[in-house]
């Protein structure tokens, strides 16, 4: 369904990203793991156009666009078709809970008011903020703004949803609302790429994993594979580094 | 010594009538520059180079020279200009020195107030965090529509406390209207002044106007900041 391919990006003479390729079909839940400075958030920024890449294409239901090149009316029609989630959730502080889900439905898809409110209300509701409908971000804890954040994201029906570490800024305390919340959508048959530290989210619900070091993608496959039978000695170390203890292979 | 009460109640009521012109001097200087600030400090953050060069000199060019050394400027150099310029280079037999001086006083409140709101806009709309700007993108809004929506509207809260002290600087500002004759409360006050060599009685007066006028403008840019920033409170309990 998603096929983004040989992303390269530089910041200055730095170059971030060496050559990605990425492939999302219908349903997957794609985990992106790898060390930090890997390049994982620059990678989630290309493929909503956050940043421009200097280099690679993205396919999108049959039809390419280069990245690089890729006009205003092609970016907004893409940017359509994913939600993103952010390390900062990003919320609009002007706007309610209700509101921030709101502008993504009535303005940027035109969607009738009635319908749009309809849907706020649902994905406010799956995301378990009935309740906190008319708050605005300034009165939300972290985990509530970050579910927000995941309503709005979700809110259009995306065909695929990138998470950039949702639950990196939260306190220990509120991970867990965050991660269930995200959980549920895996089983609801969502498609997600999700760049995270929690090792048990990667291994319990993805169905690929992606590990990144340096720009390039190292390794990927099931979690099975990755986590047991990692092939690549980076993958091992950094593996060792996260999960002491747990990880005691040697290729 | 002491104070013509007679006199400071006659020069009370015609100095009131120059509080539309010193009203008015304020009003369309600031319906003037609020845009122009506005643009500018987009201009400013924005990334074309010249037109940050040209707008960080005008900001420069205003700061560093004295408003009233501007009103001579305009008032005496500006009328002369456009002169010569109507009559030998458009040929036309219009007479410059028929304008009414006032729009002398526009022109040069205006490119003030302009100068310093470009400023307080610049750091309000840094204010914003750009994360939200991505957010709008990401949700699929316009730049534009974020702009409009969810970045001016913060940004405009946060100028408020600056655009109140902007507002306030320009109505007393206004009183330097005299040096162009324009007849505001300072100039009617002088006027008066003059004729029975009242000026304490007549200063009083007029402080005492300036003080009610810069208080209500003050208690308006309250008001209306304690409505706007309402998405900001936390609910106490
Ligand atoms: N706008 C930018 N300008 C310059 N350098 C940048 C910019 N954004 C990112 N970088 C650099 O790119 C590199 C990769 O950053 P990126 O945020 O993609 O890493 P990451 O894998 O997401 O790391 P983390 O796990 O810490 O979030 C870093 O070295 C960072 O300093
Ligand atoms: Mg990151």
């Amino acid at each position: 369904m998603l096929q983004v391919k040989n992303v390269h990006k530089s910041f200055g003479s730095n170059e971030i990203l060496k050559g990605v390729s990425l492939e999302v079909k219908k349903g997957d839940i794609v985990v992106i793991l790898g060390p930090s400075g890997s390049g994982k958030t620059t990678l989630l920024r290309c493929i909503d156009f956050l940043e421009r890449a200097d280099q690679g294409s993205i396919l999108f239901d049959g039809i390419e666009t280069d990245m690089h090149s890729a006009s205003k009316a092609n970016i907004a029609r893409l940017r359509k078709k994913m939600g993103f989630v952010f390390q900062n959730y990003n919320l609009f502080a002007n706007r309610t809970a209700f509101g921030n889900v709101m502008e993504g439905l009535a303005i940027a898809r035109k969607i009738p008011k009635a319908e749009a409110e309809a849907r706020a209300r649902e994905v406010l509701d799956q995301v378990g903020l009935s309740d906190r409908r008319d708050y605005y971000p300034s009165q939300l804890s972290g985990g509530q703004q970050q579910r927000v954040g995941i309503a709005r994201a979700i809110a259009p029906r995306p065909d695929v949803i990138l998470f950039d570490e949702p639950t990196s800024a939260l306190d220990p305390e509120l991970v867990g609302e965050v991660l269930n919340v995200m959980k549920s959508l895996a089983r609801s048959g969502s498609t997600m790429v999700v760049v995270t530290h929690e090792m048990q989210f990667a291994r319990d619900v993805a169905t690929k994993v992606i590990f990144m070091d340096g720009g390039v993608v190292v390794e990927e496959g099931t979690p099975k594979e990755v986590f047991s039978h990692p092939k690549e000695a980076r993958t091992v170390q950094f593996l060792r580094n996260i999960m002491p203890g747990e990880f005691d292979y040697s290729i | 010594m002491t104070l013509n009460l007679q006199f400071m109640k006659e020069t009370l009521v015609s100095t009131a009538a120059g509080i539309p012109t010193t009203l008015g001097l304020t009003c369309v200087a600031l319906l003037i520059s609020l845009p122009a600030g506005f643009f500018m400090a987009l201009g400013k953050l924005g990334n074309r180079k010249t037109a940050k060069r040209l707008i960080s000199f005008y900001v420069s060019f205003v700061r560093g020279t004295p408003i009233v050394l501007q009103i001579l400027f305009v008032y005496s150099l500006l009328p002369s200009l456009l002169n010569h310029i109507v009559k030998n280079v458009l040929g036309m037999s219009w007479n410059v020195f028929n304008i009414n001086p006032i729009f002398y006083a526009f022109f040069v409140f205006s490119f003030n107030t302009a100068a310093v709101l470009s400023e307080t806009f610049r750091s309000a709309l840094l204010t914003v965090s750009h994360g939200q700007m991505e957010a709008a993108l990401s949700v699929g809004l316009s730049r534009t529509q974020a702009y409009v929506r969810i970045i001016i509207p913060q940004a405009l809260v946060a100028a408020l406390p600056n655009l109140c002290n902007a507002t306030v600087n320009l109505l007393k500002s206004t009183s330097l209207a005299y040096m162009m004759t324009v007849k505001d409360i300072t100039a009617i006050a002088k006027l008066n002044a003059a004729r029975g060599y009242n000026y304490i009685e007549a200063y009083l007066v007029i402080f005492i106007i300036y003080i009610l006028l810069c208080t209500t403008v003050q208690l308006l840019f309250y008001a209306t900041e304690s409505v706007l920033s309402g998405y900001k409170r936390r609910i106490t309990i």
